[in-house]
């Protein structure tokens, strides 16, 4: 019985920190209609940069997180400005197409290149909270953190979505590009903005990562495909969606390790398949 | 529009003569050259990345003591080592081993990283007739057929684990193993062979777990080793993602096992820890010593900007380029079948230990346990200084 | 004679008469070079004629892979183990042809991409058929002549194929399918036929593909045929050539396999980056593909090597 609760606060666990990065690439797909390959770059980025300034200082990563917030912002916003601006105004088979061939691109670049500045080795940081003991069931407070931090994230979200006129602006955006123009909505600020948040979100998930296990020049690509899966199987432009896909996710992973490690990731691509033909939209896709 | 034509049809043409270029045969040079190829990029370029410029050290070191004697043209002859990246993927390996094939300056060959990218290696060696000397690479399927082209570094790698076992033997204290292992062939080698040795030698092994390389939430396994309630726990995994991710989540669990063994430690887990990465037993291809081979080691890793302790697969590549060397001298010819020959029959001494290859074509290159202390790795070989140094992590 | 027919049959010629020359490298590089094309061709069958972006189209070529190599390793005929690899795939796309297809654009193409996850875990986890992580060691059966003329062949039938398609009436349907799948359905067009048709030839080519790679390079594994890396590839060369013309995909192979030829031993570091900068300069500038661009479509269009459907 006691497994049974420690494997699904675990599985809850991580997919709380998988939710949390599959929420900014909702944002940007809701918002952009652009699959967005370069995701976990950002992820990458935010991960490393917190390895770099917590080998070079030893300042706590969460900080470094709050001080990169701006820096990813930025680069998250000129990245779409720069790279995929120009595509927007394209045929939509083609625009598909496009964006597959630069966000890849550029994926490829950036880990390729942070592996020639940095090493390609992998790179973790030693930052430790004590876990939270109740019997023979473990809680780690870093994953309790992440947890809290993703609902605080959805609410918040939710509310700068709901209330503020970035956020009408962004979901006028996402609903219907011709209406929101008309409007009098600069469209294409919204999206670089969208973008900018996303990969914000991104490199938020990065620094958990870093702290709860490593990351790796070459992980981008990977976890890319597995945030995409999660916001198809949540429902492409659902932040509930991703939120409540990454954590099915860390919980078919958890329970199906326990009985066979080997199945656990294979089980949960299964579920993935299965809800998708069952819902062709996703759980929660419009 | 018409311009636009031409200049991409020119660029065109200038790519092509480029590669052309490549596979015209280049002039007589008056050296030695090995050709490889090595994970310059992909997923074992943490591991190897580094090591063009080891090469390059070693090569630059033999040429400053004026090269490697040939007895057959009577004077020593620079060496030079052609590498090429295969990006850690077997085809281009294969590719590039092809194109060397071709190259009729090429001497013979060195073995790229890891068993798998090795095995496409052999196969154009065989194909070509070309003398190989493996380095990293020592699983069965290597092995299993007899290849006369290819000679390896390494010992099996189910011995790799084993030097442990004296050791423990003599220290006492430990009863109990379990095992996570890397679900990769060497990986699973070396811990099968480990654990038969435990059981031979008075040991029980109480847990077992073999887990897919990407795996990232242990949770569920360290549940149940928990419940096992090993004195050690030993972790054998080629990837220092999986590596890491376990000791972490470990440490969350607040699963402190008395002894915790490491196959593949290197300094970036060390990092990745902190403090918690002290005592740390692990096992590195290298021990201390104070013999030539050694002060060279040190040198060319010194040249080449980092320590043994950072990557532990430079010894390796040591010894095969010391094989080499070896090789070349005692043949007195750079004639092919010669050197195969004595690949084969050649018993050199390197850093103090016998090199030499048994008749599957296994070296006899194995591991030694080191411990992690004060950061940085220290050599408990022999069992006596074992003895005085080594501390269990959670007595 | 038509100029392309001429052009296509000195090119054919020279390529019949390659290993004539003897030299190893570079029969090695065009049967690679063959994987590539026809991996890439294969794809834009239902990318560009059909409109769906099928991003797991690996799968059917790692199917065909695996396929070929456990039944000739038990022992089976060569040709018969071969041809099964293809059948493989087929049945493979027959089966997911029914359920997947009631997805439509991004949806369609992440599913997909999930396929191919899936498949890499699922041959990892079946050891006992596939070996698992060790992977799959095959006969040795290295013969350069035969190999060769075998994937000039599957290349020259894809090819053709697709170019028989395009004067097809399935062809016609494919494309009512990629611009107004509902309209064309309404118009009576039988929808979900044309599409799994073309899945099925798309996947036929790949699988035969498949058991033709196990054949050459005698180890596979599950990260070789069913990784990231090679799932992308015909993505992007068949999307960077010009997706929607036949001609399109062979350029794009072509053209990123020289790239990557030429910056890999020109360059020791940083040639994956280049190589990611050449495919992001492409997206961006050139979102047609090569072949659509202005002076390049005019050249092919003279000689009659543009067609589209």
């Amino acid at each position: 019985m006691e497994i049974a609760i420690q494997l699904v606060i675990a599985g809850i666990l991580q997919g709380g920190v998988y939710a949390l990065a599959a929420f900014g690439l909702s944002l940007i797909f809701g918002v952009s209609d652009v699959l967005n390959l370069a995701h976990g770059e950002f992820l990458m980025l935010g991960g490393l940069v917190t390895f770099l300034v917590f080998e070079a200082t030893g300042l706590n990563p969460f900080l470094t997180g709050l001080f990169m917030l701006p820096m990813t912002f930025f680069l998250g916003y000129m990245f779409d400005r720069l790279l995929m601006r120009p595509l927007a105004t394209k045929k939509e088979h083609v625009r598909i197409m496009s964006s597959v061939l630069v966000t890849l691109g550029a994926a490829i670049t950036i880990e390729d290149g942070i592996s020639f500045l940095f090493g390609a080795e992998e790179k973790g940081v030693d930052y430790s909270l004590p876990s939270f003991f109740w019997g023979d069931i473990y809680i780690s407070y870093l994953r309790l953190l992440a947890m809290v931090m993703i609902a605080a994230l959805t609410v918040g979200i939710h509310y700068y979505l709901k209330k503020t006129f970035t956020g009408r602006a962004l979901r006028a955006t996402a609903q219907n590009l011709r209406g929101a123009m008309l409007v009098g909505v600069d469209t294409r600020v919204i999206r670089s903005v969208t973008f900018g948040i996303g990969s914000l979100l991104a490199s938020i998930a990065g620094v958990f990562y870093v702290v709860l296990l490593s990351i790796a020049p070459d992980m981008g690509l990977s976890v890319t495909i597995k945030y995409l899966c999660i916001i198809v199987l949540g429902g492409l432009g659902s932040l509930i969606g991703s939120l409540v896909g990454g954590v099915l996710l860390g919980l078919t992973e958890s329970v199906v390790s326990y009985y066979t490690p080997h199945w656990g990731q294979t089980a949960a691509f299964l579920m993935l398949v299965g809800i998708l033909l069952i819902r062709p939209k996703g759980l929660f896709g419009k | 529009m018409k311009k636009k034509g031409i200049l991409l049809c020119v660029g065109l043409l200038i790519a092509f003569t480029m590669v052309a270029s490549d596979l015209a045969l280049a002039a007589e040079p008056k050296e030695i050259l090995i050709g490889s190829t090595l994970a310059l990029s992909g997923r074992f370029k943490g591991i190897v990345g580094e090591f063009d410029k080891l090469a390059k050290a070693w090569t630059d070191l033999v040429n400053e003591r004026g090269g490697i004697y040939v007895k057959e043209y009577g004077k020593k002859l620079p060496i030079r080592i052609q590498i090429y990246d295969d990006a850690s993927k077997q085809e281009n390996a294969r590719k590039f081993y092809e194109k060397m094939a071709a190259d009729p300056n090429i001497a013979f060959f060195l073995g790229p990283f890891s068993s798998f990218i090795s095995n496409a290696a052999i196969t154009v060696a065989g194909k070509h007739k070309i003398p190989m000397q493996m380095v990293c690479a020592n699983d069965s399927v290597l092995f299993d057929k007899y290849n006369y082209w290819r000679v390896g570094t390494l010992k099996p790698a189910e011995d790799e684990w084993r030097c442990l076992i004296p050791f423990y033997k003599a220290k006492g204290g430990l009863k109990t193993f379990a095992t996570i292992t890397m679900d990769t062939l060497h990986n699973k080698g070396a811990t099968r062979g480990f654990e038969e040795s435990l059981e031979k030698n008075g040991f029980k092994v109480v847990y077992s777990e073999i887990a897919p390389p990407p795996t990232k939430n242990f949770a569920p396994i360290i549940t149940k080793m928990k419940k096992a309630n090993p004195d050690a726990v030993c972790i054998e995994a080629l990837s220092m993602g999986f590596s890491i991710g376990f000791l972490k989540q470990m440490r969350e669990a607040g699963f402190k096992p008395k002894e915790v063994i490491l196959g593949h430690v290197t300094k970036h887990v060390i990092d990745a820890l902190g403090p918690d990465a002290e005592n740390i037993t692990g096992l590195a291809y290298f021990f201390d010593g104070t013999t030539q081979d050694h002060k060279d080691y040190t040198e060319i890793c010194r040249r080449s900007g980092f320590t043994w302790g950072e990557f532990m697969e430079s010894s390796i590549r040591y010894w095969a380029y010391t094989r080499v060397k070896a090789a070349i001298e005692k043949a007195g010819t750079l004639d092919r079948k010669k050197i195969m020959d004595t690949l084969w029959d050649m018993k050199i001494k390197i850093m103090g230990f016998d090199s030499y290859v048994v008749p599957t074509g296994y070296g006899t290159l194995g591991t030694w346990p080191c411990q992690v202390k004060g950061g940085e790795f220290v050599s408990i070989y022999p069992v006596e200084k074992g003895l005085k140094l080594h501390k269990f992590k959670n007595p | 004679m038509s100029t392309n027919r001429i052009i296509l049959g000195l090119v054919l010629l020279l390529l019949l008469i390659f290993p004539a020359f003897n030299m190893p490298y570079p029969n090695t590089f065009l049967i690679i070079l063959f994987l590539y094309i026809l991996l890439a061709q294969s794809i834009d069958l239902l990318m560009g004629y059909a409109g769906y972006i099928n991003m797991g189209h690996i799968c059917f070529f790692g199917i065909g892979a695996y396929t070929f190599g456990i039944l000739w390793n038990k022992g089976l005929h060569l040709y018969i183990s071969f041809v099964a690899g293809g059948v493989a795939a087929v049945l493979f796309a027959l089966l997911i042809s029914f359920p997947f297809f009631r997805l439509r654009g991004h949806y369609f193409a992440l599913a997909t991409f999930a396929l191919v996850k899936l498949m890499e875990h699922l041959t990892l986890n079946l050891p006992s058929l596939t070996q698992g992580s060790d992977g799959l060691m095959v006969l040795q059966g290295n013969r350069m002549i035969p190999m060769y003329y075998l994937s000039l062949f599957l290349v020259v039938a894809v090819i053709g194929v697709t170019y028989y398609i395009t004067r097809s009436r399935l062809g016609l349907a494919m494309a009512s399918v990629r611009e107004q799948e509902q309209i064309a359905s309404d118009f009576g067009v039988p929808v979900q036929r044309t599409k799994t048709t073309a899945m099925v030839i798309a996947a036929a080519f790949a699988g035969l593909m498949g058991s033709f790679y196990t054949w050459y390079t005698i180890f596979i594994n599950p990260e070789m045929v069913f990784g990231i890396e090679i799932a992308l590839m015909p993505l992007a060369m068949a999307m960077l050539g010009g997706s929607g013309v036949i001609i399109g995909p062979v350029i794009g192979a072509i053209f990123l396999f020289i790239v990557e030829e030429t910056l890999w031993t020109r360059m020791a570091y940083l040639h994956t980056a280049a190589y990611g900068l050449v495919i992001l300069l492409v997206g961006l500038f050139m979102p047609g593909g090569l072949v659509r661009l202005r002076p390049f479509r005019r050249a092919l269009m003279r000689v009659g090597l543009y067609q589209e459907i």
